[in-house]
């Protein structure tokens, strides 16, 4: 490499395939800087908001960002959440088995890297992708197509895989030194594994799969009668929120209650109260209701049941529950709801 | 942006750290992400640094636990020193010494 240094953009979640990538590219003397992508889908941010007492801080670190510290590897952390909601409610490429579009994910992220490569003067991108590893998004065809709608035709380098993928102009031109580079394809982890023995990287989460809501079924369901019962192009990030914690109940094409499983849950609900109705039983322990909708005196009835049913106080004949919006309190003696009239209207 | 050239990671403190009340470093200037969870903390802090000198100190006011964690992690990426961190109750205070470019690994 003659001149300036050569600087590569990667994608870092700060799982091991996007941190051996970027590893092997500084060991070829590159410079590297990694762009970690907020999508307000992550399901460790989740388990952030909801601060649960003795969660070890450690477990809740960002990876991405630790990734970036444990290599001396500079980590921009981008909001996108609000265009990235527009791109997932219409997908080019169609969801997963869930809410999940992986390749238009893919395509959006390396969009924005293309355009941070341009801003910065760096010259091409990298992943930690491999070839054959996910059934959606990283066979050969689709790895094509990414490169391609990405707008980086010959600048993605996925040095993981790129001895078995056709050479890029970071290759051709000597920016990087091809023949040093990995032949991994497939769903195996024993190549990944020695290359992080030789890097000496041994604090990586394990591959779960499990990180993002739009693979979560749970997740899904109330994400798909969200959209339906609602004007989607209002939506926006902050509406997803609730998504991510409670029992789910429709209760009409216009109410929706959330009932919290747990003091954390309960506690979080009860930020969101303002212009909003909230039940909770009264004198037992009680979960937090929190309604979506304008309910009528027939409805607001039924949430001050179901509330019911949900306290320890379940099997009395009758449970006092107050609920309130803003100034306005009201307090209903109830029947708590049988469980048989709970579980249908469960989402 | 402060490329890495791969000369090495700045010392690991991801947890250590806990200023003395009476030591706190003087920040030139303060970033309050009280209320946001991470990674909000680290993009507010990135905005501000940005238009900082380097040797600067920067203090960051958060509640989410985990901003101790990733707050020491960011700095050794991007190569600024973080001084330590103080608590009051849930309340944060946690000090960086923005980088000089030696130290940021830019080129």
């Amino acid at each position: 490499m003659d001149g300036a240094p050569i600087t590569a953009i990667g994608l870092i979640s700060g799982g091991l395939d996007s941190t051996l990538a970027a590893r092997l590219l500084v060991e070829q003397g590159l410079s590297v800087v990694g762009l970690n992508f907020s999508t307000g889908f992550c399901k460790t941010d989740a388990r952030r908001m909801l601060n649960r007492p003795g969660e070890d801080p450690k477990r809740l670190r960002h990876e991405g960002i630790r990734a970036g510290g444990d290599a001396g590897i500079p980590i921009e952390v981008i909001d996108i959440a609000e265009e990235y909601l527009k791109m997932v409610l219409h997908p080019k490429h169609g969801y997963g088995k869930v809410m999940n579009p992986c390749i238009d994910c893919r395509i959006f992220m390396l969009r924005r890297a293309r355009q941070y490569m341009e801003e910065n003067g760096a010259h091409f991108v990298f992943t930690g992708e491999v070839l054959g590893q996910r059934p959606m998004s990283q066979h050969r065809r689709a790895l094509q197509e990414i490169e391609r709608d990405s707008g980086l035709e010959g600048l993605l380098l996925r040095p993981l895989s790129a001895r078995v993928l056709p050479a890029t102009i970071p290759e051709e031109r000597g920016w990087v030194d091809r023949g040093r580079l990995p032949a991994i394809h497939g769903r195996g982890r024993k190549e990944q594994v020695r290359l992080a023995q030789r890097f000496g990287v041994l604090d990586y989460p394990q591959p779960s799969g499990g990180c993002c809501f739009l693979t979560d079924m749970n997740f899904g369901r109330r994400f798909k009668d969200k959209i339906a019962h609602g004007d989607e192009t209002m939506l926006a990030p902050e509406d997803l929120v609730f998504l991510k914690v409670g029992r789910h109940l429709r209760l009409s094409p216009t109410v929706k209650i959330i009932v919290g499983r747990d003091e954390p849950e309960c506690n979080f609900l009860g930020r969101y109260q303002a212009g909003r109705w909230a039940a909770e039983a009264l004198d037992c322990s009680s979960p937090l209701t929190l309604v979506e909708g304008d309910p009528d005196v027939e409805t607001r009835s039924r949430i001050a049941s179901i509330t019911a049913r949900y306290s320890n106080a379940r099997d009395r004949e009758r449970v006092r529950v107050r609920l309130r919006r803003d100034q306005a309190e009201e307090i209903l003696d109830v029947v708590p709801a049988a469980e048989s009239s709970c579980e249908p209207l469960l989402l | 942006m402060h490329p890495s050239s791969g000369s090495g990671p700045a010392p690991r403190a991801d947890d250590g750290g806990r200023l003395a009340a009476d030591v706190l470093p003087r920040p030139d200037a303060v970033v309050d992400a009280t209320g946001l969870f991470c990674p909000l903390p680290i993009v507010r802090t990135a905005e501000r640094v940005r238009g900082m000198r380097p040797g600067a100190v920067l203090e960051l006011r958060a509640d989410d636990p985990v901003t101790r964690v990733d707050l020491p992690n960011w700095c050794r990426g991007h190569g600024h020193r973080f001084l330590g961190w103080t608590a009051d109750g849930r309340e944060l205070r946690l000090f960086l010494a923005v980088a000089t470019p030696a130290a940021a690994r830019t080129e």
